[in-house]
């Protein structure tokens, strides 16, 4: 029904309006008045003094890192739908869920192996 | 009430895949593609697939979004092209045919009835039971195979990634170096 | 809420289940161990043990398990000896091919293995969403194996190429499947064929049609059918030479195995008319480019490329024969399909080995110029190769010839002699390309520069090729035992 879903759509509409007055506040001339200088222009990363360019190209382990999240999610997918009929699924279940596991834990230890996790 | 709340998403779904093509910035674009997938994941709530509306979240405003934010960070620099630049004769022609089919399957879907046979659960049963347990029962009992496969599917992935995006200075040295003949 | 345990047929899907055991253990091993080669042999032995499950299974009764997914029927069970026997001998090229390049790794027989599983499923489903699983779990593996050269501009390539493009096909099945479901409220195969059946009001239901035609777009772009095929050159040529092999004969068979049983079973009585002309259409556009592009490739492997879109074509004609009037005729055109299928795994993997072999000697290239004065450097390579190309040409007593002789008359016998015909005068023209080979390796001896260096012949590709050659000219002499083993392959 979407009538449940009143809540939701609330939490999401404070949600907006917060975001629109944290954003739009500053700028407001008579809240925050524009006075720049150089100091105040600078990028704060901090406290650590920036160098460089934002925009670099970053490592390729950061790719294999969220792609592989990107899988192991999945599995968790099948997990939840599992995990609520685990009872009634009995020891049928578990069997055709260790089945699944296996298969990832492998892959997962193999990954490990081959170091697709190192940073170096 | 319905119908409004249908309108305005639909609205918002077909702006953001629009945005998704015709922005400059791809990080941008990838943005719109967030906003695109929490539209869907609107249509399945309202069409009662709660689960599915979950699912959508997690998996593709999560995930799949963020592995296209690193794609982006990876290949650096801006992507985009003048949307001048699109104007051929091939892209004409091309649009014209996705205009075709279009309209022959939105004919079809519109004109004639989908008359599929009624599966066993009912609406009646998924308020009693639930719906993450219904899907948990149908997905270990008559599509237990698929979800085996699944995980098949997904250590192949794996393996894959594991190849594909290993280090070159782990690769072995040895070996000819191939390179594209003319 | 009571749930009914299914009751599950394991021994009816042993051999996939061994296939991704086997995987499971190259995978343990390859943790274990540091000499890769020893996990090149490791997989070719256990495809032998997977061939082992087979035989019981073709004696037994043919019902469809795991809740209607899948079916061990006959037709099943030769696709999985096609798709294990081909996963066999590419791995045997790969043995040599990977070690003379620096690229033996476990992951390549770890995707070899898991690839074959996934074609055998789609083999054996009787369910879309199977069907789909097996295609992806299939197509994935091939992507990587196809860009698996990593330090080669042309395999990176074919990889990215294969994988858009194959994505996108996969789009199509999957959006033709949801469109079927509309329809007819299944996945499962038989469901969709009954429900046709029993609702003859709906059986001119446009969405179903609809839904058919973009299924039938996703599978011409994974059997590589004109003109769903621009990928194939690049992506065959790119790819390493072993993989070649693997994906040219296994995928194409496993897009014909999903495509034939979905039309027979779900459309047997239905759109037949439209569905037997759009898949002529294609025959006839596919055996034609397919054979002329390949007149024109100065590269073997290219040609090899544009010869197996060709063959493409003629399988297409295998089905466009499906809808024949009589049962009768329907079972000699699956069985033809089967048998032209198991007769270009061995001859397309065994020119493809040769062609592996020539590549990896570091001088010698995939060039047609490059085989001149083969027959003197290795004289039993080049005879072998001879074999090859006779047989992909279809001249008797080769087994190519009786592949293309069976698709011909079922298409005959289905009244599409003229599709027939069609074939015959593109069989005759691709005699020009293959023999083109053969006139390099045999008439163009009396060079000044010719190159005399012997060429060293390592062991695993030499069964191969020798393996390769006897069936060639083992069932072109006397192909009775192996039409036998196809007339088992009809549907549960």
């Amino acid at each position: 029904m979407p009538t449940d879903y009143i809540p939701v759509l609330l939490f999401l509409g404070v949600t907006f309006t917060l975001s629109v007055v944290a954003v739009g506040l500053p700028h407001i001339p008579f809240i925050n008045p524009l006075r720049p200088n150089k100091a105040k222009s600078e990028v704060v990363e901090s406290g650590k003094l920036a160098y460089g360019d934002a925009k670099r190209k970053i490592p390729i382990q950061y790719y294999t890192t969220a792609m592989l999240f990107i899988l192991f999610d999945i599995e968790v997918l099948f997990f939840y739908p599992w995990a609520v009929v685990f009872w009634e699924l009995r020891w049928y279940g578990i069997m055709a869920m260790s089945v699944f596991t296996l298969l990832l834990v492998i892959g997962f230890a193999y990954e490990w192996r081959k170091g697709a996790m190192e940073w170096d | 009430m319905e119908l409004t709340i249908f309108i305005i998403v639909a609205v918002l779904s077909v702006v953001s895949a629009l945005g998704v093509i015709f922005n400059k910035n791809v990080v941008y674009s990838a943005l719109f593609l967030l906003v695109n997938f929490l539209t869907i994941a609107v249509f399945y709530l309202m069409l009662n697939a709660q689960f599915l509306g979950m699912v959508q979240i997690l998996v593709y405003a999560g995930a799949i979004v963020v592995l296209i934010l690193f794609v982006v960070m990876l290949l650096g620099e801006q992507l985009g092209e003048d949307i001048s630049s699109w104007v051929t004769p091939a892209n004409g022609v091309i649009i014209v045919l996705a205009l075709i089919l279009l309209t022959i399957i939105g004919t079809a879907v519109t004109d004639y009835p989908t008359t599929g046979a009624k599966g066993d659960f009912t609406p009646e049963l998924i308020q009693e039971y639930g719906q993450a347990e219904m899907i948990g029962v149908t997905l270990f009992t008559d599509y237990l195979l698929s979800v085996q496969l699944a995980g098949v599917l997904l250590l192949v992935g794996i393996v894959g990634v594991i190849w594909l995006a290993r280090n070159d200075e782990q690769l072995p040295a040895t070996g000819d170096v191939p390179t594209k003949e003319a | 809420m009571p749930i009914e345990f299914p009751v599950l047929n394991f021994f009816a899907l042993s051999p996939i289940i061994v296939v991704i055991v086997l995987a499971l253990v190259v995978m343990f091993m390859d943790m274990l161990s540091s000499d890769k080669t020893v996990l090149g042999y490791l997989t070719v032995f256990g495809l032998f043990g997977a061939l082992m499950p087979c035989v019981p299974l073709l004696n037994q009764t043919k019902a469809p398990t795991f809740q209607n997914m899948v079916v061990s029927d006959g037709y099943a069970v030769v696709f999985y000896i096609i798709f294990i026997v081909t996963a066999l001998l590419s791995s045997l090229i790969a043995l040599t091919y990977l070690e003379n390049r620096g690229m033996q790794q476990g992951e390549y027989y770890i995707l070899i293995l898991l690839s074959t599983s996934g074609m055998m499923l789609m083999a054996a489903s009787t369910d879309l969403i199977v069907t789909f699983l097996g295609l992806e779990i299939m197509s994935i593996a091939l992507y990587v194996l196809a860009g698996f050269n990593r330090r080669s501009i042309s395999s990176g390539e074919a990889g990215l190429k294969y994988f858009l493009l194959g994505a996108f096909a996969s789009a199509f099945f999957l959006y033709g499947v949801a469109f079927i479901y509309g329809a007819t409220g299944s996945t499962n195969i038989h469901e969709i064929g009954g429900w046709f059946s029993t609702n003859e009001i709906y059986q001119s239901n446009p969405i179903a049609l609809v839904g058919l035609a973009l299924l039938i777009i996703g599978f011409a772009f994974k059997v590589a059918a004109v003109p769903f095929h621009w990928w194939t050159p690049d992506v065959y040529h790119g790819a390493p030479t072993s993989a070649t092999a693997f994906m040219a004969v296994g995928a194409k068979a496993a897009g014909f195995a999903a495509l034939v049983r979905i039309l027979a079973i779900s459309f047997g009585g239905v759109f037949t008319v439209q569905w037997q002309i759009a898949i002529s259409l294609l025959a006839v556009i596919t055996m034609t480019s397919g054979n002329i592009a390949a007149l024109a490739q100065k590269d073997v492997k290219r040609m090899l490329a544009y010869s197996s879109i060709a063959h493409a074509g003629y399988l297409l004609v295998g089905v466009a024969a499906l809808p024949a009037s009589n049962e009768l005729y329907r079972v000699q055109a699956v069985s033809g399909l089967l048998f032209y299928l198991m007769s270009y795994a061995f001859m397309n993997i065994g020119a493809f080995a040769v062609v592996a072999l020539l590549e990896k000697q570091g001088k010698i290239g995939t060039k047609l110029s490059d085989y001149t004065t083969l027959s003197t450097r290795q004289p039993f390579v080049a005879f072998v190769m001879l074999l090859f190309m006779f047989s992909l040409t279809g001249i008797p007593p080769f087994i190519g010839f009786w592949g293309k002789w069976y698709i011909f008359w079922a298409a005959v016998d289905a009244n599409l002699g003229w599709l027939a015909a069609i074939g015959m005068i593109n069989s005759a023209i691709s005699a020009f390309y293959y023999l083109s080979v053969v006139v390099q390796m045999y008439m163009h001896t009396e060079q000044a520069d010719v190159e005399t260096t012997p060429i060293a012949l390592p062991a695993p590709i030499a069964i191969a090729v020798t393996v390769t050659a006897m069936f060639t000219l083992l069932f072109g002499l006397w192909p009775t035992p192996l039409i036998n083993l196809m007339s088992l392959a009809v549907f549960g």
